[in-house]
């Protein structure tokens, strides 16, 4: 499994990128991305008017993307986000 | 967390804006009834409550409340200094009361304006927000500052402009309301930090040629190979960083970015507007917000929409600059100059109220100000919605 989240916007407007895939992954860990894929994957992403200054999400999994936005982020999506973030590129 | 802001979702701040503005008693009490229903489907009391408070509309003076989200997302939080109450021995709180002060001033003085909504709004501002957050914003309703990584960026609220510029887009939620994706979004940048940067100069009294014209000076930590954010004097040169990258703004139409990105790029292509302010500013001289910041004014709150582009806005600024100082006057003669030097001829007035008069056919568009009542069936819609 291959994720890649992209934030954008903020005040800053400064974007950050990464790209992780499962097969690059210690076996717990990939479990985990899996486990936290599967888990956003269930909830839908309300869409929302963008709002100033709030964060942009565009989040692909196995290539298919979507895009959401801080003022509406539903929690499973959040976690999977943040955990991709917290990681280096793979 | 999301719950907090869900009511943005349904209600747009356009809707908010034509109802503060423009509504009566009835449509106020429609509006606050739509709001009950949609909020009890949710269980957004608390929204419900933010939001008919505002909507009620209490005549004010200067009103701000701080709040301490103590590290979580849950708005507004703990209150801990409210209007005439005295300093606190946290830094942030100081900075997000001192700061909103100053921009409630900065507006009230100079343009006459009594707060976001014209009306007193109170000033609501929340700082702790989130865990190492690397952000500030204005949510709809309130302004909410994040205390930084520490590794590259120091809490938000350290810089004045950074306040006036999330108050802003208050100001601009009630008024023009631009679209935040595109270049309406990057004009929505645009206005925040063209007031960012006065409240700055007003308060410190500086004039044009003294102002850095920098968007958050002090905001990056020594870690970083930046001197702010944005730079309006010269965009493309505020930073340049191997963890962070390069300042992408452009200061010219030739280099504009068509990345999808930030909601199609809406801190970057700012800069070109940006761009155009400085150099209104420093050939007229003096004190930026008494001419240029009053043509900007004037154009913010009476001559642009939701859909305005930045040919929109390089006519509006002319026509605005013609009506307040005279045509071929000084000022007029700089707006017209600065938007040719970043790639943009001001249209003759003429092709401006042709293209208006196209605007008003009943086809696609619905005008502005005609939006009142469709916007009102719009919140009706989502309210069943929801309810489904
Ligand atoms: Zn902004």
């Amino acid at each position: 499994m291959r994720v890649m989240v992209e934030r954008s916007g903020g005040f800053a407007g400064i974007a950050s990128r990464r790209d992780v895939d499962s097969a690059s992954l210690d076996a717990l860990e990939a479990a985990t991305l899996e486990r936290l894929a599967h888990d956003a994957l269930t909830v839908a992403v309300p869409q929302s008017p963008p709002m100033p200054d709030a964060y942009r999400y565009d989040v692909s999994i196995d290539g298919n993307s979507r895009t959401m936005s801080e003022t509406s982020l539903p929690s499973e999506w959040r976690s999977l986000i943040e955990w991709v973030l917290a990681r280096a590129d793979s | 967390m999301p719950h907090s802001h869900i009511c943005c979702s349904i209600i747009p701040p356009h809707i908010f804006r034509n109802i503060a503005e423009h509504g009566d008693d009835d449509e106020r009490a429609q509006a606050r009834h739509m709001l009950e229903e949609s909020a009890e489907v949710r269980g957004e009391r608390r929204a419900l409550g933010l939001m008919a408070s505002a909507i009620a509309l209490p005549a004010g003076e200067k009103r701000r409340t701080i709040f301490d989200a103590q590290s979580t997302r849950d708005l507004p939080g703990k209150l801990v200094r409210s209007e005439g109450s005295k300093a606190s021995r946290d830094a942030a709180v100081n900075e997000a009361y001192d700061g909103s002060g100053a921009t409630y001033d900065f507006f009230k003085k100079n343009y006459a304006r009594n707060s976001i909504d014209d009306k007193g709004l109170r000033l609501d501002s929340s700082v702790h927000y989130g865990v190492k957050f690397s952000n500030a914003q204005w949510n709809g309703r309130q302004m909410l500052y994040g205390d930084g990584d520490g590794k590259l960026f120091n809490r938000f609220t350290a810089a004045l402009d950074i306040i006036g510029h999330e108050l802003t887009h208050g100001i601009t939620q009630y008024t023009a309301a631009l679209e935040y994706h595109d270049q309406s979004g990057a004009l929505n940048e645009h206005f925040s930090d063209v007031f960012g940067i006065l409240v700055k100069q007003y308060t410190r009294k500086l004039t044009a040629a003294k102002s850095d014209w920098l968007i958050g000076a002090g905001l990056f930590t020594k870690e970083v190979h930046g001197i702010a954010v944005r730079s309006m004097k010269a965009p493309g040169t505020a930073y340049d960083d191997k963890v962070i990258g390069k300042d992408p703004q452009p200061a010219h139409m030739q280099n504009y970015s068509k990345t999808t990105g930030d909601n199609g790029g809406v801190h970057v292509n700012s800069g070109i507007p940006n761009h155009v302010f400085y150099l209104v500013a420093t050939k007229l001289g003096g004190k930026a917000w008494e001419v240029a910041g009053r043509i900007w004014y004037d154009t913010l709150t009476r001559r642009l929409t939701r859909t305005s582009n930045f040919q929109a806005c390089a006519d509006a600024t002319h026509a605005a600059a013609g009506e307040r100082y005279g045509k071929n006057s000084a000022p007029q003669q700089a707006v017209l100059e600065a938007w040719k030097a970043v790639g943009i001829d001001v249209a003759a007035p003429a092709v401006v109220a042709a293209a208006r008069l196209k605007i008003a056919k009943p086809t696609f568009s619905i005008p502005s100000a005609a939006a009142e009542v469709p916007a009102m069936a719009i919140a009706s819609t989502s309210a069943r919605r929801a309810r489904r």
